[in-house]
């Protein structure tokens, strides 16, 4: 079932949650809602639940519009942030509910219930503890559980808050590989909301980077990540160099940034000019220079190289290198390198952290 | 060097945990003698009195005595009816309280507590004021044929009011605790408004209600003040437990006066206890 | 008992406006609950005030005057500011040493102790009059003792004060207990730290933080002092004009039939009940207040809280409670 969220905008008092945002989410597609707190991203999923009513816009599944069904009726699967258990009920009881407060006409019978909240169980890994209460769970389980009754009434879309946000980080990789095959076996369109950008680039078909109640750009992991479409979006994913300067052969002096990955340097002996950009340098100067300066500070301990170079300013450039670079290279601290961009994007300087 | 032993002996006795903030023993010393002189030696001397009564005495005097036996009758009929009363309106009154906005909240909540602030002759006198048939319900209530002050139903209606904030004041944060998420999530998985409050809210709310209750109904027990104004005080009627001590101590009776007490003073115990685990439970069941 | 007296939140406001639209009460409901609860609470809780004033002022303001000029009258609130004045510093004194001793240490029997403590609250008022008279009473343990001596206790002042020093006495221990847990030790350790005595601890850092609190426990305490009725009409004999305190000149006056005169009485307990409220009101914004802002600048510094623009929110926000 696809998902279409038209020009939706939600206030709340003088804030605006969510400013005039339409998506299209894809049948049978993983999408996750990725932005920092407060852009919109949780606002926008219960909007599509039906826990909000948006002021403007149409909610539609599969071309149907459902702004006004309520959530009860709206078939949806939710898994909350802190998974929202009740607490007074067994793991059974919890998974059994959506099933046992039908109507009594549609209510399966007794035994059915059962095969099916077994059979649930056995989906999220949780058979033979059907009788345990929520505290006596630990936090991967109760996210399955929470997974589990979520799934029970079959629902047409599968909704989560943050569904790792509360876990430990061992846990939580776990939980994101399982998550990811689950959604291969049973291709329920599924949206999910997180801040981490690993979640959302590892375990989403197609990834929505949201900022201060907008869309800043849709796309496949690949395409936000290698193409981000804005500085936020830049920023946002990943660390990067900032460098101020205006864009190049623009007469109207727009200011702008220019961003450099840290892996998208090459060290390089510094050539026989010393030169070097100060930090309003523009992007040509850049581009052919590069930044030198001193290594303050090498980290080898991991798989990539990770080094501090102070440049003329005193600003520190992050530069990442391979292993075998590193041993080619031999930089050490105190030397003085100079850090070439292979590649730099620039952005207009519309937006501010 | 006999004093810094027993010293060290007594911190061994009480097990202290090892801690850099002064004042332990003075501050401890102080409110065991204080507890003891202001509390404990009254207790005892209860106690003691009512203990050093034959079996058969006390049998006599605490429970055979039909009137005394009728008082307890009361006092228990009066405070349950008023416990039940105010746990349904009490929870109501905190639901509004917590969940609700209108115009005059704020006043709404801080006159709940009013029962505390007010003394208690002055809840009984205004009750008369307004039960008595020249009242200014209290003509119109005895038209439908229900008379309230001077007979138990007067009883009643002064406990309820003495009672009422123990139930809202327990209420009203274990229902600021429930988790609306608890409440979107039933209604995702399709439960109707009255199965969410069934099923997912009212068994939550249950220890708390029974605390509240048990608070309300033990305060019941033991009111004097404002029952004595509008119960009447008729013998073998609407003569409460506490009162048949006074009356005891009026004929010098002490021993029965200390007999009723001691049967009082088990049965106050007793709720405190239950109180205690009751609240315990509320507490397991707002942890997750 | 008191721990639900003392841990009042008050109204929630912003919690009851963050109502999504699926876990608020249909119309219908949200009504006739309403209309319930108010009704109920003027019933039991307007009215009474209501009727306590009305009456009083029913034969005029020169009866209502003279009701409380009349030299018995005087005595009578002569006497319970006498035990007010005696009872409150007494019980806020021993309250302060006790919830310190159970608040900062861990000790067997600790449990007990608080127990104890709560034990004025368990009991009904009128056990607490008779335990005094059966301790101080002509027959009792130390009564002829003391008569020997020519100290009367029962039917005069001290057993009057006795009495309510009983009733009163969880009351600001109660209140403080919870609240020095809560704020835990650190500050008072560090202080330590810093070279300061036990008295300067104290002084500096433990009760300005528990000042508001401290008050609250005193304000309950004062109320229940001045308007304690069942167990001081036990101890007190009635003697007019020497051992009847406000509430007991109520109802030697009611039962006198002199109502007007009974219910002006009543309307001064009455107003000192509603001053309490106002005060209670007043102190526990206080406390709220101070929650409030320690919370706000616990999230600022785990940077919970998103803050724009300014790097250092430490330096603009107003800083911890001693402000």
């Amino acid at each position: 079932m696809s998902i279409e969220a038209l020009n939706i905008t939600k206030r709340f008092g003088q804030f605006v949650a969510l400013d005039d945002v339409s998506l299209h989410v894809r049948s049978g597609e993983l999408l996750a809602l990725l932005g920092p707190s407060g852009s919109g991203k949780t606002t926008l999923l219960r909007v599509i639940a039906g826990l909000e009513l948006p002021d403007e816009g149409d909610v539609r599944f599969d071309g149907e519009s459902v702004r006004d069904r309520h959530v009860r009726k709206r078939g949806v699967g939710f898994v909350f942030q802190h998974y929202a258990l009740f607490r007074h009920m067994t793991v059974l009881e919890n998974v059994a509910f959506g099933l046992r407060v039908k109507p009594r006409h549609e209510r399966p019978r007794r035994a059915e219930i059962h095969d099916r909240v077994g059979e649930l169980l056995r989906l999220v890994h949780l058979d033979g503890l059907a009788g345990r209460y929520p505290h006596e769970l630990s936090g991967g389980q109760r996210q399955r559980v929470a997974l589990a009754r979520a799934l029970a009434v079959r629902p047409r879309v599968l909704l989560l808050d943050e569904p790792f946000g509360a876990l430990d980080a061992k846990v939580r990789a776990e939980l994101r590989d399982w998550l990811r095959r689950l959604h291969e076996e049973i291709q329920l369109t599924s949206v999910f909301v997180t801040h981490d950008q690993d979640e959302a680039l590892e375990v989403a078909d197609r990834v929505v980077v949201m900022n201060r109640g907008k869309i800043e750009q849709i796309g496949t992991p690949e395409e936000v990540f290698h193409s981000p479409a804005s500085a936020f979006v830049m920023d946002f994913l990943g660390q990067s160099n900032r460098f101020h300067g205006r864009v190049p052969g623009n007469s109207a002096r727009q200011e702008s940034i220019s961003y450099v990955r840290p892996h998208e340097f090459e060290l390089l002996k510094p050539s026989q000019s010393t030169r070097s950009i100060d930090a309003t340098g523009s992007g040509d100067q850049l581009e052919s220079m590069g930044v030198t300066g001193e290594i303050r500070k090498i980290y080898s301990a991991s798989a990539l190289v990770r080094i501090e170079l102070s440049a003329a300013d005193g600003r520190l450039v992050h530069v990442q290198i391979s292993q075998e670079e590193f041993q080619r290279l031999a930089p050490s601290v105190g030397q003085t390198w100079t850090a070439r961009p292979r590649r730099i994007r620039v952005f207009a300087a519309d937006y501010q952290i | 060097m006999i004093r810094i032993g027993l010293r060290e002996r007594c911190v061994r006795v009480i097990n202290r945990q090892h801690s850099v903030l002064p004042g332990f023993g003075i501050s401890l010393g102080l409110t065991l003698m204080y507890l003891g002189l202001v509390v404990l030696i009254p207790l005892s001397a209860l106690v003691v009195k009512a203990l050093g009564m034959t079996f058969e005495d006390f049998w006599q005097k605490a429970i055979a005595d039909p009137r005394v036996m009728a008082s307890y009758r009361v006092s228990l009929s009066a405070a349950l009816v008023a416990g039940l009363v105010n746990s349904v309106f009490g929870f109501i009154l905190a639901w509004v309280l917590v969940r609700y906005q209108f115009p005059g909240k704020r006043l709404l909540d801080a006159i709940v507590d009013l029962p505390f602030a007010l003394p208690t002759a002055v809840s009984g006198i205004a009750l008369v004021g307004l039960y008595a048939s020249s009242g200014w319900l209290g003509g119109w209530l005895e038209g439908l044929g229900l008379k309230v002050a001077f007979a138990w139903p007067g009883i009643v209606i002064a406990l309820t009011m003495i009672g009422l904030p123990f139930v809202v004041r327990t209420m009203q944060p274990a229902i600021e605790q429930l988790e609306s998420e608890s409440e979107e999530a039933a209604a995702i998985l399709g439960a109707t408004r009255g199965q969410t409050f069934r099923r997912v809210i009212l068994p939550i709310l249950v220890p708390p209600l029974l605390t509240g209750f048990a608070l309300a109904f033990a305060r019941g027990l033991g009111e004097f003040g404002s029952v004595y104004f509008i119960a009447g005080n008729l013998p073998m009627k609407t003569e409460i437990a506490p009162l048949m001590i006074l009356i005891k101590l009026e004929q010098y009776d002490y021993h029965g006066a200390a007999a009723i007490g001691l049967v009082m003073l088990v049965a106050s115990f007793a709720l405190l206890l239950l109180i205690n685990l009751l609240q315990a439970w509320t507490r397991h069941r707002s942890s997750t | 008992m008191a721990g639900i007296i003392t841990h009042t939140t008050g109204v929630s406001g912003q919690h009851a406006q963050q109502r999504s639209r699926v876990d608020r009460d249909p119309v219908w409901v949200r009504w006739t609950l309403s209309f319930l609860a108010i009704g109920f609470a003027i019933l039991f809780l307007v009215l009474p005030l209501v009727v306590v004033g009305v009456y009083a002022l029913s034969e005029g303001l020169r009866v209502f005057l003279s009701a409380l000029t009349d030299p018995d009258a005087r005595s009578a609130i002569r006497l319970t500011l006498i035990t007010a004045a005696i009872v409150v510093p007494a019980n806020t004194l021993f309250g302060l040493v006790a919830a310190w001793a159970i608040a900062r240490f861990r000790f067997r029997g600790r449990s007990l102790l608080i127990t104890l403590i709560d034990l004025p609250f368990a009991i009904s008022p009128v056990i607490a009059g008779l335990m005094l008279v059966l301790v101080f009473g002509l027959r009792g343990w130390f009564g002829s003792t003391l008569s020997d001596w020519g100290v009367q206790v029962i039917f005069s002042t001290p057993g009057i004060v006795l009495a309510t020093l009983f009733i009163t006495f969880p009351f600001v221990a109660r209140e403080l207990i919870p609240l020095l847990e809560s704020q835990g030790s650190d500050q008072e350790e560090s202080a330590l730290t810093l070279g300061a005595s036990g008295w300067q601890m104290f002084f500096r850092i433990t009760l300005p933080n528990i000042r508001w609190g401290l008050l609250y426990g005193m304000i309950l305490c004062n109320a229940r002092a001045m308007g304690e009725f069942g167990a001081v009409s036990i101890v007190s004999g009635h003697i007019r004009g020497l051992t009847n305190t406000l509430p007991l000149h109520v109802e030697v006056l009611y039962n006198d039939y002199q109502l007007a005169a009974a219910f002006a009485c009543a309307s001064l307990l009455a107003l000192l009940a509603l001053f309490t409220l106002f005060l209670k009101i007043a102190v526990e914004w206080k406390l709220s207040r101070d929650a409030r802002l320690a919370a706000r600048d616990a999230i600022i510094e785990t940077g919970l809280l998103p803050v724009r623009g300014d790097r250092s929110p430490r330096s603009t926000s107003p800083s911890t409670p001693t402000t």
